[in-house]
């Protein structure tokens, strides 16, 4: 238990690390989810879509920022901002917001984009005879 | 210990310069979306921004000039003068950008007819918000150090203007700390409409300079001192019990004693 605690509390575990280039990659990908995600809301049209997921862009960047800031303390070595549980817990909220965002798409979204579509399906100028 | 960011011949680029502008961004930006949220007139905002902001930057010089003056008024000449104006050499007070901005707000809201309390409750979390960077930056910077522990958290720091070559208190990570879970404990409550409208500034208030007096007992750094007291100790001490006093005041808990008093 002491050991685990050591392990993830340290506040400056070292240069070494094994997986610079991983979270490099990660940081590179945030990034371009980000930007990628910005121009897949503003074009899309349905209404629902920019609701549920008109923050993602900026979330992505809010993260990628973190991580890159968090990796790059750990390269230079600074003390508490180079500690794994940072990383570790950046990562674990990283994990649950995708999930939830994944929740959102299959529930949520699919539910609503239903019923707006539904909506716009009703003649908004015709009498209820007529419909 | 990261004081230069990025340095390229004789450009560098400070590290607190750019967390401090990155609070004042995260700072500005709170401030707004808290502004809008509870509907306060963000036109006073577009007006008065800059110049209070002026004023604390402005204030916040004269108390940090006033604070070394064996250093700015040696001698007299063309350097000095300059010296007096170059805010780039890190020579800004913290208290008197308090001071500062609180005086030009208290001005300048008067003179709008604003809600005052209300607004004070939204610049008060966002002021701590953007003290969080504050102190990130200046525990990259190496100032505002600590003074020797032997606790397991205790950081060396390898830098000459740091005194100490055993480990020291990383007070400027309590700091950050205590302001994340204070800014995030008042954000909850003034957005939840929890607590009485002027609260949340009188216990951000009260918190901030309750932490910032324990704080000044971990600090290892020099400062002014007078009889014997480090400055933000008088300066902190005063403010907790002023706003203390305000504070209790509103619940009328003074009350039986002025009656006494005018007995």
């Amino acid at each position: 238990m002491n050991d685990v605690l050591k392990y993830l509390f340290s506040p400056a575990p070292g240069v070494k690390f094994s997986f610079y280039a991983v979270f490099l990659a990660l940081f590179l990908a945030l990034l371009a989810g980000a930007l990628i995600s910005r121009f897949l809301i503003k074009k899309h049209k349905n209404p629902a879509f920019k609701k549920n997921f008109g923050d993602v862009p900026l979330n992505l960047l809010y993260f990628a920022a973190i991580i890159g800031f968090l990796v790059f303390s750990r390269y230079e070595n600074i003390a508490f901002f180079s500690m794994r549980f940072m990383l570790y817990f950046t990562l674990l909220i990283f994990v649950y917001w995708t999930g939830k965002q994944v929740y959102t798409f299959f529930k949520k979204y699919k539910k609503e984009s239903k019923e707006i579509a539904a909506k716009m399906n009703v003649p908004k100028y015709t009498t209820k005879k007529h419909r | 210990m990261y004081p230069i960011l990025f340095e390229y011949g004789q450009i560098a680029i400070n590290t607190l310069w750019v967390f401090i502008i990155a609070g004042f961004l995260v700072s500005s930006l709170s401030l707004t979306k808290f502004a809008l949220t509870l509907r306060l007139k963000l036109n006073f905002l577009r007006i008065y921004f800059f110049k209070i902001l002026l004023s604390g930057l402005i204030i916040s010089r004269i108390v940090f000039i006033f604070e070394n003056p064996g250093y700015y008024f040696s001698d007299f000449g063309f350097n000095k003068l300059f010296e007096l104006i170059s805010i780039w050499d890190k020579g800004l007070s913290f208290w008197g950008a308090i001071a500062g901005i609180i005086i030009a707000f208290y001005w300048y809201a008067k003179r709008m007819r604003e809600n005052m309390i209300k607004w004070g409750d939204v610049l008060t979390v966002s002021v701590l918000l953007g003290m969080i960077f504050g102190y990130i930056g200046a525990f990259f910077d190496g100032t505002n150090y600590g003074s020797p522990t032997e606790l397991p958290w205790g950081i060396s720091f390898e830098n000459i203007e740091i005194p100490y070559t055993i480990p020291i208190h990383p007070v400027q990570i309590y700091g950050a700390l205590f302001l994340i879970a204070l800014t995030t404990t008042l954000a909850i409550l003034m957005l939840k409409n929890k607590v009485k409208q002027g609260n949340i500034m009188f216990i951000g208030i009260i918190s901030y300079s309750g932490f910032r007096f324990l704080e000044e007992f971990w600090r290892g750094n020099e400062a002014l001192e007078i009889f014997g007291t480090r400055f933000a100790h008088i300066a902190s001490g005063l403010i907790f019990i002023i706003s203390l006093i305000f504070f209790l005041n509103r619940y009328n808990l003074f009350d039986p004693i002025i009656k006494k008093l005018k007995k």
